[in-house]
């Protein structure tokens, strides 16, 4: 027995594992697209080292109970349980895209600018995207432009317009450069007629826009 | 005890220079470790994850009207872990919320705000204004259309003060009045102002908590065999468990619901969605969404809840008894009962009712209704407790362990078991009923006030609301009756106190 009893030295090393576990798991997953994977893993990591820190927070045996000990196994296993079944692909929840788009921004003129489903065939407006209700849609887009353009669905021909279905790659204030891409999953909710714009100022002035219809 | 162990020695290492066995933090009794002694301290470490995750998002976080909303979603979308630390920046926000209406119910029931405890109680409250005051500015900052209409609204309700105040106040909070000027300010009230604030009177409290000890609550049962524990390594070693179990459980639950935000604010979308506040303020709001609060008259809703404020500040020098026990103290643990009802049943309500105005009669229906049932219930369950001897009027706990020693547990069992004789009984009756005389009568005074005043009110029309009127005067009735027999009570109580010494 140490000199001050069960702990601490425990403790610390318990806690640098836990650090290393955690950094591990964070290496080894995407951490925009697994990031629920990661979030529920983490919980994990977090019961299992308060398991461990439990198992030498007793004085006696007597004092540590094996009821709390088997609560932590359950919530451990059923955390793990949710965190393998959130990776996208393993189950079929809602995070699956049955939709994959690939479209690429850039000029046509120095005053005409689109969009357009392969680089060297760009058009102003660009090509309309149609979806239904429910539809879950993989888009990625590449800037083949000069300039730094993003992308968003938005409810008006407008660079202010509101977002919709939080589809939008990127902000104006940090855009694509030229070659970049970027990607969005999106869950389209609601029937009705909409715009896809690069929100950088002006460009929708310069032809940066396209049609989303949504049918039910 | 000769060998020393590698743990041993990195111990040593750094206790020789952090001293951290030795420190002059506060053993804790053992009655303490329980989680319900603990949400204090649970309120601090979420203070600290919500320092984190905030830290993260002022990363990405541009405060303009154009692109508030774009960074929030764009932090959602295409930062890595952005959508699990957005999230669980809100949910520990929430936990923290109803960390702190939690807190605020064990003190008031457990007493823990009376004699050496009274400064930690207003402490606590400007915390607890604090930490609402954090949910609302942060409401904003995402501009959504929900977040930014019902902002608006609030600020709006500013207009119904007096010009001095209202310009004042409207300066403090949206500045020159421009969008780009609330956000930002917002941003910095969100940010820097209440984050000081908050750690200024958060050290004060752990100093204090410090000084006095975990407060004991009788109604979580008795106190164990009266042992304490150095900090070090048993209370340490609690801490680090339920710490991390805490963080799992967050952790766990924003990955299980993600946030999904609103969307964004625009002036021509804004009147298509109904305006709500989070759920913490749903209860002031359903309140100003009564038919009589409507337009200007609002002023007095909000009036009244700054006096309610002001009194539950206040707490402490008025609920004055030394007694701790719930047993004890039926006509505050009633208030109190009545409150945590009205509020639950206002935020159910205000869920239920989104943008409705609410009639005046209705109001007074459900809320008086629920006030009663409470006050029925309540009674009912003191009658119930009367009948069991001594359970009432046992000799009041004088030495609670406040600065807990081995042997105070004793004395409370002691306490308990001691038979009164019929001269304390007496005593304590008197006591009683003056300790808690001004509050109750107060009470009546201001019930009594408004219903006369509702009732002059309504002597216009008195017969189309006849029901209100006749329930405003048959309130004014019962409270001026209460009150005359208050008085008698108290003078006779006052002339045989001096009869008998």
């Amino acid at each position: 027995m140490s000199q001050y009893g069960k702990g601490p030295g425990f403790i610390a090393i318990l806690l640098l594992i836990l650090i290393i576990v955690i950094a591990v798991t964070m290496w080894s997953l995407d951490l925009i697209a697994q990031q629920r994977t990661f979030a529920f893993l983490l919980s994990a990591e977090l019961i299992a080292f308060s398991m461990l820190v439990y198992l030498y927070y007793g004085e006696t045996p007597k004092e540590t109970s094996r009821r709390w000990l088997f609560s932590g196994a359950i919530a451990l296993a059923v955390v793990i349980l949710l965190g393998v079944a959130v990776i996208p692909g393993v189950t079929t929840t809602s995070t699956s895209p049955n939709v994959n788009i690939t479209l690429y921004e850039g000029a046509i003129s120095s005053s005409l600018y689109g969009f357009g489903y392969s680089s060297n065939n760009i058009v102003s407006p660009g090509p309309t995207l149609t979806f239904k209700v429910g539809d879950i849609v993989n888009l990625t887009v590449t800037d083949v432009g000069k300039l730094p353009h993003n992308w968003a669905i938005v409810s008006a021909n407008q660079t202010s317009a509101p977002v919709e279905f939080n589809a939008q790659i990127r902000s104006p204030s940090s855009p694509l450069q030229h070659g970049e891409s970027g990607s969005v999953v999106f869950t389209v909710t609601k029937t009705g007629n909409f715009y896809y714009i690069c929100q950088v100022e002006g460009h929708v002035d310069l032809g940066m826009w396209g049609k989303v219809v949504v049918n039910s | 005890m000769g060998k020393k162990t590698v743990y041993d020695k990195l111990v040593d290492w750094f206790d020789v220079r952090l001293g951290f066995t030795k420190t002059p933090l506060k053993p804790i009794p053992d009655f303490a470790l329980n989680p319900i002694y603990w949400l204090g301290l649970l309120m601090a470490l979420t203070f600290g994850m919500q320092g984190a995750t905030g830290m993260f998002m002022l990363l990405y976080y541009v405060p303009t009207p154009a692109e508030a909303y774009s960074s929030t979603t764009y932090i959602i979308n295409s930062v890595p872990l952005g959508q699990l630390v957005e999230t669980l920046h809100l949910y520990t926000a929430y936990a923290m919320i109803l960390l702190a209406f939690l807190h605020l119910i064990r003190n008031y029931f457990g007493s823990a705000h009376k004699e050496n405890r009274i400064l930690m109680w207003l402490a606590g409250i400007i915390l607890g204004v604090t930490v609402l005051s954090f949910g609302v500015t942060g409401y904003l900052l995402p501009w959504t259309v929900i977040s930014k209409s019902a902002t608006d609204v609030a600020i709006g309700f500013v207009n119904f003060f007096p010009a001095a105040i209202a310009n004042l106040a409207k300066f403090v909070l949206v500045g020159s009045g421009s969008d780009i000027a609330e956000v930002t300010n917002f941003l910095h009230i969100h940010t820097i102002i209440l984050p000081a604030v908050l750690l200024v009177f958060l050290a004060l409290k752990i100093y204090m908590y410090e000084v006095h000890g975990p407060a004991y609550v009788s109604a979580f049962g008795k106190p164990k065999k009266g042992k304490i524990y150095p900090w070090f390594p048993k209370i340490f070693l609690y801490a680090v468990i339920l710490f991390s179990v805490y963080i799992a459980i967050l952790v766990a639950v924003s990955a299980l619901v993600p946030l999904v935000i609103p969307p964004a604010f625009s002036p021509e979308t804004a009147g298509q969605y109904v305006v709500q506040p989070d759920w913490y303020l749903i209860w002031v709001y359903q309140i100003l969404k009564v038919q009589a609060f409507e337009g200007p008259e609002a002023v007095y809703a909000i009036a009244a809840l700054g006096i309610f404020m002001v009194l539950l500040f206040l707490l402490p020098f008025y609920d004055r008894s030394k007694r701790r026990k719930l047993s004890q103290r039926p006509v505050f643990a009633t208030i109190g009962a009545i409150l945590v009802v009205e509020f639950v049943t206002l935020t159910v309500w205000g869920y239920l009712t989104p943008g409705q105005v609410i009639p005046n009669l209705q109001a007074v229906l459900v809320l008086g209704g629920s006030t009663v049932v409470t006050i029925i219930v309540m009674w009912i369950l003191y009658r119930l407790r009367r009948k069991v001897p001594t359970a009432v009027l046992s000799t009041p706990e004088s030495k609670v362990p406040a600065t807990p020693a081995p042997e105070t547990p004793k004395t409370i069992a002691e306490d308990e078991s001691k038979p009164t004789r019929m001269r304390d009984k007496i005593e304590l009756a008197n006591q009683s009923m003056l300790s808690g005389f001004t509050a109750i009568f107060v009470f009546f005074l201001i019930t009594a006030s408004a219903s006369l005043a509702s009732l002059v009110n309504l002597i216009p029309s008195f017969w189309e609301a006849a029901p209100f009127a006749f329930l405003s005067a048959a309130v004014f009735a019962g409270s001026l009756y209460a009150m005359c027999r208050m008085l008698r009570g108290y003078v006779l109580a006052y002339e045989k106190r001096r009869g008998i010494t």
